[in-house]
C-alpha cells in the first residue's frame, strides 16, 4: 500500500436528524484506486462527497470527526474550499459538459484560476485531453460544441476538465453507470492509467467493475464502514458475512 | 428473495459432483470385485463405464463455466465453483485408474493377492471419505482423509519390497509381479487423487491451498 493521502477519523455526518455516516475510520492510499461499494442509501456517495466538501451545499448537514487530506482536516476553519476542490476533483454519474466548445470546457477551470496566456491554455487543454484519452478523437474539432460528443466521450471530457486544474485526487461517483460496455472499458483503462499520477476514489454499484479495477475496496452498510481492505481479498474471502452477502447479491 | 435460480444451479453443481463421485466409487468397486473373483465381463463393464464418467466431468465443467460466465460468482460462490472445476479432474483420474485396473484384472486367472486387495480397500475408503467431506463441506473430515495417505504409501512400499525380494530370489512369475506393481501404483495414485479432492474441499472452505492463499 502506498502512503495515506486521505484519512477519515471518527467521521459522523448528519442530514438533519438522520445520521448518514457513523464513526467512519479509513485510510486511503495515494496513487491507487479505492472503490466504495454498498447498497443504495448506505452512505458511500455521502462519504465521497465529504472528501471535497460537496455536502456543504446540502441544507442541514452537520459533520463531526475529521477528514484529513495530506494530514490537514478539510473541515478545519479557514480551509479554502475552492482550493480544496481544485486539488480534489469530482466526476459525476451523468456527464455534464458545459454548453460551450470542447476547448472552452477544458479551459474553463484554468481560466478561473487565472491562466490567461493562450499558449499556456493550449498546452493545458491538449495535456488534459490526452490524459483523458480523448485528444485523438477531438483534436480536429476543439471549437465544436461539447454537446455533440457521444456519452462516453462527454464523460471523458468531464475527466479531462477535472484534470485541467491539475488535481491530486479524482473522485468518481458512478461515472460509468450510464455508458455502454465499450465506453465503460475505455474509462476503466483510463482510471488505471490515471492512478500512476492521481489518487482515484470511485463509487460503484457494479461489483465486477470494483473487482476489475480497484486496488482497495470499502463496503458501507447503513452508514457504517463494515469492511475495508485489498480488493482481491474482499472479493474472494471477505471477513464479514454481510460483505459476502452483499457482493454475492443476497441482499440489496 | 434474491438468487433463487443461482442458488438452484449451485445446488445442482454439488449434486452432479456427488453423482459423479458415486459413479467413480462404483467403478472402483467393480474393478476390485472383478479382480478378487476373476470376472472378465465385469471388468469389461467397468472399462466401458469410463465413458459415462468422462461425460459427467464434461457436464460439470460446462456448468461451472456457465456459472462463471453468467453469474460471475464471488467469495464463497467463487470458491465453490472454481474448486468444483478442479476437483472433478481428480475424480475423473480416479475413474481412469479404476478402468486401468480393470484392464489388468481382465487378463488375470488368479484372484488379487491379499496385500493388493487391502491397499485398494484403503484407497477406496479414502475416496469415499473425501467425497463425504466434499458433500458436508467437512474440513476435519478432509484433514483426516489426507492423513490416511501415509497408509497407502506404506502399503505400496511394502508391496514393492515384496516384489523386489521375489525378483532377487528368482522366484515368482514376471507377469504377475509387473501386474501387481502396476495395480499397486494405481492404488497409490488413487490415494493421491483423494488427497487432492480433500485439498480442494479445504480450499473451498478457507481459500487456502497448501497454506497458500489463492482465493
Amino acid at each position: 500500500m502506498n502512503p495515506t493521502i486521505l484519512e477519515a477519523k471518527d467521521l459522523d455526518l448528519y442530514y438533519g436528524q438522520t445520521q448518514a455516516l457513523k464513526k467512519v475510520n479509513i485510510q486511503i492510499p495515494e496513487r491507487e484506486i479505492t472503490a466504495l461499494i454498498g447498497p443504495s442509501g448506505c452512505g458511500k456517495s455521502t462519504f465521497l462527497r465529504t472528501i471535497d466538501r460537496m455536502n456543504d451545499l446540502v441544507a442541514g448537514v452537520r459533520v463531526e470527526g475529521e477528514m484529513l487530506y495530506r494530514g490537514e482536516n478539510v473541515y478545519a476553519p479557514g480551509v479554502d474550499v475552492t482550493w480544496l476542490r481544485r486539488k480534489i476533483g469530482m466526476v459525476f454519474q451523468k456527464a455534464n459538459p458545459f454548453p460551450m466548445s470542447i476547448y472552452d470546457n477544458i479551459a474553463y477551470g484554468p481560466r478561473i484560476h487565472g491562466v490567461r496566456k493562450k499558449a499556456e491554455l493550449d498546452a493545458l487543454v491538449e495535456k488534459s485531453l490526452r490524459g483523458a484519452a480523448l485528444w485523438d478523437e477531438v483534436r480536429d474539432r476543439l471549437k465544436k460544441s461539447a454537446l455533440g460528443l457521444s456519452g462516453g466521450q462527454q464523460q471523458r471530457l468531464c475527466i479531462a476538465r477535472a484534470l485541467a486544474v491539475q488535481p491530486d485526487v479524482l473522485l468518481m461517483d458512478e461515472s460509468t453507470s450510464a455508458l455502454d460496455p465499450g465506453s465503460t472499458m475505455r474509462i476503466e483503462d483510463l482510471m488505471t492509467e490515471l492512478k500512476k499520477e492521481y489518487t482515484v476514489v470511485i463509487v460503484t454499484h457494479n461489483m465486477q467493475q470494483a473487482a476489475r479495477i480497484s486496488d482497495n475496496c470499502a463496503f458501507f452498510l447503513l452508514g457504517e464502514l463494515v469492511e475495508y481492505g485489498s480488493t482481491e481479498i474482499l472479493f474472494s474471502h471477505p471477513a464479514d458475512k454481510r460483505t459476502e452477502d452483499y457482493i454475492a447479491g443476497r441482499f440489496g | 428473495m434474491n438468487r433463487v435460480f443461482y442458488d438452484g444451479e449451485l445446488a445442482r453443481l454439488d449434486e452432479l459432483v456427488q453423482r459423479m463421485g458415486a459413479q467413480v466409487l462404483a467403478a472402483l468397486d467393480g474393478a476390485v470385485a472383478a479382480g478378487s473373483d476373476p470376472d472378465r465381463e465385469l471388468a469389461d463393464r467397468v472399462i466401458a463405464g469410463d465413458t459415462e464418467i468422462d461425460r459427467m466431468e464434461r457436464e460439470i465443467e460446462q456448468l461451472c463455466v456457465t456459472l462463471l460466465l453468467r453469474q460471475q460468482p464471488v467469495a464463497g460462490d467463487l470458491r465453490r465453483v472454481s474448486t468444483s472445476l478442479k476437483l472433478v479432474t481428480d475424480l475423473e483420474r480416479i475413474g481412469d485408474h479404476a478402468a486401468d485396473i480393470a484392464e489388468i484384472v481382465r487378463t488375470l486367472n488368479a484372484p488379487l493377492a491379499a496385500p493388493l486387495a487391502e491397499m485398494l480397500g484403503i484407497a477406496r475408503a479414502m475416496v469415499e471419505s473425501a467425497l463425504r467431506a466434499a458433500a458436508d463441506q467437512n474440513l476435519e473430515g478432509a484433514h483426516a482423509t489426507i492423513q490416511r495417505d501415509d497408509e497407502v504409501d506404506g502399503a505400496f512400499c511394502r508391496l514393492k519390497d515384496g516384489f523386489i525380494r521375489q525378483v532377487a530370489a528368482g522366484s515368482g512369475d514376471a507377469d504377475a509381479i509387473l501386474d501387481g506393481l502396476m495395480i499397486g501404483k494405481y492404488a497409490e495414485r488413487i490415494g493421491d487423487h483423494a488427497v487432492n479432492i480433500c485439498e480442494w474441499v479445504i480450499c473451498r472452505g478457507t481459500g487456502l491451498y497448501h497454506d497458500l492463499r489463492i482465493m
